[in-house]
């Protein structure tokens, strides 16, 4: 019926391949021998959420369960939408082909702020209600997880729940009590009652926010005799080596952004950087064994035949047992012709010993990430790389043959100054001259410097979450600011989108209230927010305007330590006093040494049983 | 050292694959069969892999040829068997065998298509037309080619690459059995044989199924 149906669609838009499924080991099962079908959702295009590594192990985890069918959905593209919508076919899942609407539970990971719209428009095309409160039955429940999931509550009218932290454990738990309640008949508020027992399950129409007069607000409490929990603690998991890795992956037929086998060597970061999200919410520090790391990647290699594989985490080059694992890795990628690359090697861990054993093997690009021009603002951020250990950096990989290099930055960091930024273009110029500086450089050859610039975004648990970020036409300024002080035509100047990074603060920082505005937003045809050539700022002013709330209180508000956070009412493991701690010293350009030399005390560890592999 | 010549079909949702794609799956899948594939040399490596002619995105295939060079191993059976079992689906492996043929020799190609219209007039006003102007011996059409760099456009006279055509009416589909010109030299998409005819009949079919069913020689015999 849906191939008939998607007959006429699929030659008029753009790689149709998005939508047929279809791809080698991608599950089919019988759907009248399961208990529970769930539609795992990305909301954005295929080739990103293909490319992503938590949703194909959700994915095989959820389909080893014998009661359990697990299906891939995708946003569509804007094309399909509109031959979708005129030709009345439903949001459908991408291996039985079946509408959103028959399964029991839909799956959203929320990675960006900016998929909120797509993520509106795919239920509402699945023909379903928005908001949770008007989707009466069990099924089809709507639950999210994902970083996003660390401030829900711009989305917390449209979910039944979500799941702060990591998955694999609490989704089977999730699943046992929705399958004992789909039995016996229960209906969704008891169901949803007896899963916020579950530790780390917010169901937030359990929940009641009150605000102060000023708008922010002062406290999210559980409903009287909900029994939900006063703070939900996100889930992790203990022991990576026992962590669940799929054995099978499926390989998209088409290309897709990361096309290779990735394998997780540790979650967490040692670092500490202030403003990035990421380094706090997945704390504590948990290390795989490089052994399992390696038979992770071989097993991938086998079972997809993909010629590259990648180890992933926030900062590669501080895990310990890098050396031994490159090696092993190193006995076997050749062999077999398959390529290994270390994405996110940090300047100060790459090492020339490291370097030089990865040398038979394609290196995925040098890139360095200062994200402030000074070192007073890299201390104030606390991002510990001096200059000195770029450039010497730097001169290696000339000496060694790179003509290329690539710098990230930000704009707009706490405690930023003219300065700061003329030292971005000095710090640019600095390496193009050293290129010149190098005898041995190959003949007839320029250097690349780009520079890619992006808007600082105040994040919830980070340090700096308190912060104000500055106004896109603060922004503005700044950036053309830089563009007058940069003057080698070697250098490659690039900016993020600043009203989308205006946009994304909004979301991560806002409350409940913002629902209307994503609603009217994307009713007024906002999607794919994220994208360059699909964003519409215009149409968002216009959204706040009608809702009568005004971003820059979400944005460009500084907030005192005694105000109480939207978010707070989740608990991620790095404690408040730990965050203030570290706001304060920020204040001060005062760094704090990475967690390997010491412990900051950030709270994290009481999670893992007290243990943290940063520090042990 | 042998050159295996592996027969295979490309349908359903497989035909939505471009051929780039399909050339990443066929590496891929090669792989994942771990048998001794002959690689190019190089900082990236990949199987020497050859496709006798590329099938356009959005078409079938019944008898496509994809030529593979193995070291040392199995026999054409075992090889086609691991593969066949490595490819997603639509795309299936029907014989391997060693190369008869170059591929140079491929003149033509023999089309099944199948129109699917709103309603039985508009298909048998497609069909008339197609008929007719077949047999006047003249329908032109316009194709890309290469002009050095350029790329430019050109007037082809269809009935001059057509080999055999025979069209019939089934309830509102018209199916069009066909035989074009095909190969490095003379390619002719069977997409600018319906796309002349909707332009002549004025009507628009609202599917066409595109099924490539064999690579013939100048003696009209497969080419294998
Ligand atoms: S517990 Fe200590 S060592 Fe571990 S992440 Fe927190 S601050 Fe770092």
């Amino acid at each position: 019926m849906l191939q008939q149906q998607l007959e006429p669609i699929l030659p008029r838009v753009q790689k149709p391949a998005r939508y047929t499924g279809g791809e080698l080991n991608s599950v089919l099962k019988d759907k009248g021998a399961v208990d529970i079908r769930f539609a795992f959702c990305f909301p954005d295009t295929y080739e990103i959420g293909m490319s992503h590594l938590g949703m194909k192990i959700l994915y095989s985890l959820i389909n080893e369960r014998p009661d359990s069918w697990c299906e891939r959905v995708f946003a569509p593209w804007t094309d399909m939408e509109k031959e979708m919508r005129s030709r009345g076919v439903e949001l459908y899942a991408l291996e039985s082909g079946d509408s959103l609407r028959g399964f029991d539970i839909i799956g959203f990971t929320l990675q960006y702020e900016l998929s909120y719209t797509n993520v509106l428009n795919m239920l509402d095309l699945a023909g379903l209600p928005l908001r949770a409160a008007e989707r009466n039955a069990l099924a089809p429940l709507v639950i999210g997880g994902g970083p996003c999931v660390c401030n829900p509550e711009p989305l917390a009218e449209y979910f039944d729940m979500f799941l702060p932290g990591e998955g694999e454990e609490v989704v089977g738990e999730l699943l046992d009590l929705y399958k004992k309640h789909k039995a016996a008949g229960s209906s969704k508020a008891v169901f949803l009652q007896a899963a916020a027992g579950i530790k780390g399950v917010y169901v937030p129409s359990l929940y009641e926010v009150v605000y102060n007069t000023g708008g922010t607000v002062r406290a999210v409490l559980p409903r009287p005799g909900s029994g939900a929990p006063e703070k939900v603690r996100k889930r992790l998991v203990r022991n990576l080596d026992r962590a669940f890795v799929p054995t099978s992956y499926v390989v998209p037929s088409v290309e897709t952004v990361h096309d290779r086998v990735s394998v997780e060597v540790f979650r967490g970061c040692v670092r500490g950087c202030r403003f990035c999200q990421a380094g706090y919410i997945y704390r504590p520090v948990r290390e795989k064994s490089p052994e399992t790391v390696n038979a992770q990647c071989l097993a991938g290699c086998e079972s997809t035949g993909y010629d590259e594989v990648s180890l992933c985490s926030l900062s590669t080059g501080d895990y310990t047992r890098i050396e031994p694992l490159a090696a092993s890795l190193l006995e076997w990628t050749n062999a077999k012709r398959v390529n290994l690359s270390l994405p996110s090697l940090r300047v100060d861990s790459f090492s020339r010993e490291l370097s030089e054993k990865l040398t038979p093997v394609r290196r995925s690009g040098l890139t360095f990430a200062p994200e402030a021009g000074t070192q007073r603002l890299r201390d104030i951020i606390n991002k510990n790389i001096t200059e000195q250990e770029i450039l010497s950096a730097a001169a290696e990989a000339f000496a060694a043959g790179w003509v290329s290099v690539k710098l990230y930055f930000m704009l707009g960091l706490p405690g930023e100054t003219p300065e700061d930024i003329e030292g971005i273009a000095a710090l640019a110029q600095k390496i193009v001259d050293l290129y010149y500086a190098n005898p041995s450089r190959p003949k007839g050859k320029s250097v690349t410097v780009s520079v890619s610039v992006a808007t600082f975004v105040p994040k919830p648990f980070t340090a700096f979450q308190w912060e104000a970020q500055n106004t896109a036409a603060e922004i503005a300024e700044k950036q053309s600011y830089l563009k007058s002080l940069v003057k080698s035509r070697k250098i490659r100047l690039s900016f993020h989108n600043r009203e989308m990074s205006a946009l994304e603060a909004v979301f991560a920082l806002g409350d409940r209230r913002l629902a209307a505005v994503i609603e009217t937003a994307w009713k007024s045809g906002c999607r794919f927010d994220g994208w360059d050539d699909v964003f519409q700022p215009a149409l968002w002013q216009a959204a706040f305007a009608s809702c009568g709330l005004d971003p820059s209180f979400y944005a460009n508000r500084r907030k005192g330590f005694e105000e109480f956070l939207p978010w707070e009412v989740l608990d991620y493991g790095v404690s408040r006093a730990f965050l203030e701690r570290e706001n304060a010293r920020a204040r001060r350009a005062e760094t704090t040494p990475s967690c390997r030399e010491k412990c900051a005390g950030c709270g994290a560890n009481a999670l893992n049983g007290g243990s943290c592999d940063a520090n042990d | 050292m042998q050159t295996i010549r592996f027969t295979f079909s490309k349908t359903g949702a497989a035909r939505y694959l471009s051929h780039l794609d399909l050339v990443r799956c066929m590496t891929r899948a090669l792989r994942r069969t771990g048998l001794d594939v002959k690689y190019t040399e190089g900082f990236n490596p990949h199987p020497y892999i050859t496709f006798a002619l590329p099938l356009p995105l959005g078409q079938e295939g019944l008898a496509e040829k994809m030529d593979v060079i193995f070291i040392d191993g199995e026999g054409p059976q075992e090889a086609a068997a691991k593969l066949g079992a490595a490819l997603p689906e639509g795309i299936r492996i029907v014989g391997a065998a060693p190369p008869v043929h170059p591929p140079a020799r491929i003149r033509y190609a023999s089309y099944d298509l199948t129109l699917d219209f709103a309603c039985v007039q508009d298909a048998q006003l497609y069909r008339q037309t197609a008929v007719r102007l077949v047999e006047q011996g003249a329908l032109a059409a316009q194709k890309t080619a290469k002009k050095g760099r350029a790329k430019v456009l050109k007037t082809i006279d269809l009935c001059e690459h057509l080999q055999r055509f025979e069209a019939s009416v089934q309830g509102t589909s018209v199916r069009i059995g066909a035989t074009l010109s095909a190969g490095i030299e003379n390619n002719v998409n069977p997409f600018l044989l319906t796309g002349a005819l909707e332009r002549e009949s004025a009507v628009r079919p609202e599917t066409q199924l595109v099924v490539r069913e064999v690579l013939l020689m100048e003696d009209l015999m497969p080419f294998s």
